[in-house]
């Protein structure tokens, strides 16, 4: 006899599947875009501050009753060396010019992911993402909660977060 | 293959995008190219410029997306055999059977290789030239 599932662990279940394929749709686009392997380390809940980083991509999560966000955060040295694997492109600097390549990224890990997740039953539809950078970054809310999860690659390290709104 | 002289148009609305694909095909022997950042622009650029003979675009782009950039070449009687190839990150089956229905000759999905978009290409050459409608 099937035993009925509380509503708290059916959407427990839901943001870890939103979660680990969100991770598995960012391996998979930096290996195979970037030839670039990542190793995902301890997933955390998000602190207060933002992290350390120079440039950040991100994107609205609209799935009927789940809102969120994705986000990717890059230090410099990490998104100057993705970039040169992915765009072979060699800069110093992170320039405006550059700021679509952290926004490709992020269109091209949400295509993965939203793909797999719709087979799944979620109904997420085209977005667009959206670069944000230097001081634009600790601006950024971070009112929601999120899940953390810390890349360690050869191209340098650089973390992903999931947030979603509280009362999902 | 097509031939290396074909004018190509690729659309994407990130530039970094464009100049991938542009470097790609240049690997594969292309070199005339044009370009346009959303679909809109694309379509004035087929309008007034004859001699493009491939369409590479991305398919989610504001202003004028891909696949009705794509509904409107089909349906336009001098751009309607135009190949056309959707470089994208939509992946899902509804998406890519909207553009098999508005008539997309080839679907290549990012992350892609060159031989994943060489292979496309000449999918689309041998059904449009070798062996055309």
């Amino acid at each position: 006899m099937k035993t009925k599932r509380n509503p708290e662990q059916v959407e427990a279940d839901r943001r870890s599947l939103l979660v680990q394929t969100f991770v598995h749709a960012t391996k998979k686009m930096f290996e195979e875009q970037a030839s670039t392997k990542s190793t995902m380390r301890a997933a955390t809940t998000r602190g207060p501050l933002a992290p350390e980083s120079a440039i950040a991509g991100y994107i609205e999560l609209n799935s009927g009753e789940l809102l969120g966000r994705f986000v990717i955060y890059l230090p410099k040295h990490s998104f100057l060396t993705l970039f040169k694997n992915m765009f072979e492109v060699e800069q110093n600097e992170i320039t405006d010019d550059m700021k679509d390549g952290a926004a490709e990224f992020v269109n091209i890990i949400y295509g993965l992911a939203k793909t797999e997740l719709n087979i799944r039953g979620f109904r997420f539809e085209p977005a667009f993402p959206k670069v944000a950078m230097n001081d634009e970054i600790p601006k950024m809310s971070r009112s929601r909660p999120a899940v953390v999860v810390p890349f360690d690659s050869v191209a340098g390290p650089f973390h992903i977060e999931i947030e979603f709104n509280s009362e999902n | 293959m097509f031939d290396p002289a074909i004018k190509i148009l690729v659309i994407d609305d990130m530039s970094t995008m464009r100049n991938l694909v542009k470097k790609r095909l240049k690997e594969m022997g292309y070199v005339n190219f044009e370009e346009a950042e959303d679909g809109l622009k694309a379509w004035a650029k087929l309008n007034e410029q004859t001699d493009i003979g491939l369409v590479v675009s991305d398919w989610n782009m504001p202003n004028c997306t891909g696949l009705e950039l794509l509904k409107k070449v089909r349906t336009d009687s001098r751009l309607k055999q135009m190949p056309f190839i959707l470089l994208t990150a939509e992946a899902e089956v509804s998406q890519v059977k909207q553009a098999v229905l508005a008539g997309v000759d080839s679907y290549c999905i990012k992350p892609f290789t060159m031989e994943s978009l060489k292979s496309k290409l000449e999918q689309v050459y041998a059904k449009r030239v070798e062996k055309p409608k």
